[in-house]
């Protein structure tokens, strides 16, 4: 009786264990991530790179885009209108700028600094010694027709600062037309609005905010023959997570709609199917409630992973439940904890290792994994013996069926063709293996749409913006030195633009040149004054007084250098601040990036470039991703193989020689699916071989069920039932639109199969003599 | 001429330019002279220059400063180029420089009358009768707003005189002569 109290305080603890994690959870709220950055491991080669990466991806992950267009310009300012009011709605957790109020343009806030910041075109022409030119281009202006800039013959009389004002307009590939934001760029009427999200784009609630504004308004803006694009990280996170949920309710629900009928119609009553599905739910609970707590979001390739679960943590429930048929349960317990136990164990091994290789991602995996099982596993053991205290019943009719059909099939050890045929099969598979090259592409990851790809490539387009995934990282010890040593990369990089092999790029020093070009600036600027500014004030009938206070103007421009404080604090910084990555004492970065797709050729030259100056460094951050997953594929391989070594360690001591009859099938079955894929898709790849690691974890259980029970037919009908709920789970995957599952179940289904097929050639001759 | 006003305020800004249309033509072809006074209010003087002009419309506007200075202004649509005797002083491509391309919109519209292409950046007020009209341009578009604060086009069956009031206080009268289309 004090057993049965205690068992009942356990199972009560386990309880409150399971609510109290929940609403934690709960209370967090879900968020799922589909972003491939969350992939990438913690400890970046550089921690200014990661940084430098961590702020672009910062500012570009809150950023939504939105293009409104429409063939006449009367509808398309019409459809911004409206955009624009239905977008007020969203002001509360978004700022929104889709006009620009007059007053912002007036300030001629760089007035001051026309003579230490001069427009590329000036300073080329003052350097080779062409003053004679800007003296022509003054004296032309005073008489054109063509007014487009004030005359201002005290305070500048070279036009230096109208001349820098339209370099800066013609970077951009927007311009103001009445307030609005017109991208030159594109062919038809074109504007845009912008969107900062203040709150995580990953939450669903701020996710269905969005799309409960945007998706209405693009159905508006279509009926009047407007058209609206979007780009921002929103929309694939949005994306990503409809397909998560798609998945999980087709794939999710197949499995569960599957196994059902297959509980229902072994066990022929309703309470089976409660007592096989309540620890399943308590581990995908757990499992997903621990992860989100410690991860703050789920990633969707765990979610994919997790579908793995289903078919593992079923297993535990599957074993009681054919064990009660034929006994009480505190005797089941007692009779099944050696092979539950090994089964746990054995499959908590082959997942937590995967906590140990440095990838956030693998790491997520692992703890939702390890999770799962140990509250699927502590579930079945606590809570099912209680809920299933009735009378035992009798042995199923399809236990039989399923055992007189196994008792047919052949022992291993009694057919020498079957040896010679597994010992023929295994070296080819191995050879082939041992051929298979290995695929590390980053489309592997890619979960979102073709369609909304390009959507968002085109408004990148539109915009003339530069991916945030290839950059040029300079460091150096304070923001002066960085900007010298942009000012020299940037001669080069000017040179590719010259010759049309670079479309073109941003950096820092074409806003905010160095201290030092600024001296220089000032002094060719001084002897422009100094060699032409007699004739100007003859020709504009300058007064001894007028000609005193332009030398005055210079003498006071001269001494006004832009600083870098100065200029953060400027309007036209905005948009290029976020270039200065870092600026603390001692340690400063920057970034410049680049317009246009960059082919292999270019990369190339600007690694070179890269390498020949110290503290720059060439990023490209999707060679990172394939450098990356080749390391995850690397990574896997060595923990696979750990992973039997330490399996194989941990049953040798219970098993001894029989050890061969557990490892087999799992490895058999995976040899010969491994070798199958490579010969049929022509490579493998990260996602095949963590698909092993399930293939090994569920057909350990699978042997060491059926060695612990002594091949007893119930437990052959649990094992039976287990690989056919883990081919229901596994077999839809394969049908998953997103490529991680796909390629994840095209190893599952065939490998849990195989398994199934050799397991019972495996069993001891001995009990069947018995029999 | 009461239906006539009820006809036109029903019609609304189409209109407009129909009515414009009516009073001004700009032929194919046309050149001439001009006079230019520019009055710079920083430094309180008068600047004039002369030379002569011709334009084809929808292609090319050719705009020759003679006097005080030699200077060639050549627009097209896509272009601006500027040339002092030889050198080319600057040629700026409209295409990838808003600034300019609005300049060449508003240039070409004032000369060769296009009215459609004016509203896009100025309110346009009409006075006068066919022998002597009067058009008046405040400007609606803030990029514009930024440099002309009015723009007052006088002429008969041609435009005879552009005056421009710049933002800064600064003016600028232009006169045709000599025009032949």
């Amino acid at each position: 009786m004090i057993r049965w109290g205690q068992q009942r305080l356990m199972a009560l603890l386990w309880l409150i264990v399971v609510l109290g994690v929940t609403l934690a959870a709960v209370r967090q709220g879900p968020a799922f991530d589909t972003s491939l950055m969350a992939l990438l491991p913690a400890t970046e080669q550089r921690p200014e790179i990661r940084q430098a990466v961590d702020q672009l991806s910062a500012e570009f992950s809150g950023q939504v885009l939105l293009v409104v267009s429409a063939d006449d310009r009367d509808t398309a300012r019409q459809a911004v209108a409206i955009a624009a009011e239905r977008l007020e709605g969203l002001s509360d957790i978004a700022s929104i700028d889709w006009r620009l109020n007059d007053s912002a343009m007036v300030s001629n806030e760089l007035y001051p600094f026309r003579f230490t910041v001069l427009s590329e075109a000036v300073r080329n022409r003052l350097l080779v010694g062409q003053g004679q030119q800007q003296y022509q281009a003054a004296l032309q202006q005073l008489f054109s027709p063509l007014s487009g800039r004030a005359l201002d013959p005290i305070g500048d009389p070279f036009a230096l600062y109208a001349d820098l004002q339209m370099s800066r307009q013609s970077s951009l590939q927007i311009t103001l037309e009445q307030g609005l934001f017109r991208l030159t760029a594109s062919d038809k009427p074109a504007y845009l609005i912008r969107l900062d999200l203040h709150p995580d784009p990953f939450s669903l609630p701020i996710q269905q905010r969005v799309l409960a504004v945007v998706d209405p308004l693009d159905q508006a803006l279509t009926s009047l023959g407007a058209q609206l694009f979007r780009s921002g990280l929103i929309w694939h996170a949005a994306a990503g997570a409809q397909q998560a949920k798609s998945e999980i309710s087709t794939i999710g629900l197949g499995s569960i709609l599957g196994i059902t009928l297959l509980i229902l119609l072994v066990f022929r009553r309703f309470s089976a199917l409660g007592a096989v599905l309540l620890p399943v739910l308590i581990g995908c609970l757990m499992a997903s409630a621990v992860t989100l707590l410690s991860f703050a979001n789920i990633h969707l390739i765990t979610l994919a992973f997790g579908a793995g679960l289903v078919g593992v943590s079923v297993d535990y429930a599957l074993h009681f439940m054919c064990e009660r048929q034929v006994q009480p349960a505190d005797k089941v317990v007692k009779k099944l904890f050696a092979g539950l136990f090994l089964g746990l164990a054995s499959s908590v091994i082959a997942y937590a290792g995967l906590a140990l290789a440095p990838f956030p991602g693998l790491r997520q995996m692992a703890v939702f994994s390890v999770t799962g099982l140990i509250a699927a596993w502590l579930t079945v053991l606590l809570w099912l013996p209680l809920i299933n205290r009735g009378a035992s019943h009798q042995t199923l009719p399809c236990a039989a069926l399923l055992n007189r059909w196994r008792k047919r099939y052949p022992h291993l050890e009694s057919q020498p063709l079957l040896v010679a045929g597994f010992v023929i099969v295994g070296l080819i598979s191995l050879i082939i293996i041992g051929h298979g090259q290995p695929q590390d592409d980053v489309r592997l990851l890619q979960t979102s749409s073709a369609e909304l790809l390009n959507e968002d490539r085109r408004v990148q387009q539109l915009l003339g913006n530069s991916s945030s995934a290839t950059f040029l990282l300079i460091t150096a010890n304070s923001v002066e030195a960085v900007l010298q040593t942009e000012e020299r990369l940037r001669s080069h990089l000017d040179g590719m633009v010259n010759t049309s092999e670079l479309d073109g790029y941003q950096a820092l020093s074409q806003m905010l040149p160095s201290r030092q070009r600024q001296v220089e600036n000032s002094q060719l600027a001084r002897e422009l004054y100094r060699q032409h500014l007699p004739e100007l004030a003859t020709v504009l009938h300058f007064s001894e007084t007028q000609l005193e206070a332009t030398e005055a103007a210079l003498r006071q421009g001269l001494s006004q250098p832009l600083t870098p404080s100065v200029w953060r604090h400027l309007a036209t910084s905005e948009g290029w601040r976020q270039l200065l990555v870092s600026d603390s004492s001692g340690a400063a970065a920057s970034v410049i990036r680049f317009t246009g797709t960059l082919n292999p050729a270019l990369k190339a030259q600007l690694t070179l470039l890269a390498d020949a100056e110290s503290g720059v460094y060439w990023v490209d951050r999707v060679a990172n991703i394939t450098d990356l997953l080749s390391d995850y594929r690397q990574q896997i391989v060595q923990w696979l193989l750990v992973a039997y070594g330490l399996v194989i360690a941990l049953l040798a001591v219970r098993y001894r020689y029989d050890l061969w009859r557990i490892i087999l099938p799992p490895l058999m079955a995976s040899l010969i699916t491994f070798a199958a894929l490579i010969l049929s898709d022509g490579g493998y790849n990260l996602f095949n071989l963590i698909a092993l690691m399930l293939v090994l974890g569920i057909g350990l259980d699978m042997g060491i069920f059926l060695y612990e029970a002594a091949d007893s037919e119930h437990t052959w009908l649990a094992v039976s039932l287990s690989a056919i709920t883990s081919l229901l789970a596994f077999g839809l995957l394969t049908f998953s639109q997103t490529p991680v599952l796909y390629h994840f179940g095209v190893i599952v289904l065939p490998g849990l199969c195989l398994v199934w097929l050799i397991a019972p050639l495996m069993r001891r001759l001995q009990p069947e003599i018995k029999e | 001429m009461l239906g006539l006003l009820l006809g036109w305020s029903m019609i609304g800004q189409a209109a407009d330019f129909t009515l414009l249309e009516s009073l001004t033509s700009a032929p194919q072809t046309l050149q001439g002279r001009f006079t230019q006074v520019k009055l710079v209010k920083a430094l309180d003087a008068r600047f004039e220059s002369s030379g002569h002009f011709d334009y084809q419309r929808d292609s090319s506007i050719r705009w020759h400063t003679l006097e005080p200075i030699d200077n060639l202004l050549t627009l097209t649509p896509q272009t601006i180029s500027n040339q002092q005797g030889t050198t080319v002083l600057s040629k700026l491509d409209s295409q990838q420089n808003p600034v300019v391309a609005v300049f060449s919109d508003i240039f070409f519209g004032v000369m060769t009358a296009q009215w459609q292409t004016l509203a896009e950046y100025f309110e346009m007020n009409v006075e006068g009768s066919k022998q002597y009209w009067t058009v008046t341009l405040i400007p609606i578009d803030s990029s514009v707003e930024q440099v002309v604060a009015k723009v007052e086009l006088r002429g008969d069956e041609l435009l005879r005189e552009v005056l421009l009031f710049e933002a800064t206080g600064d003016q600028t009268q232009i006169k045709f002569l000599d025009l032949q289309p």
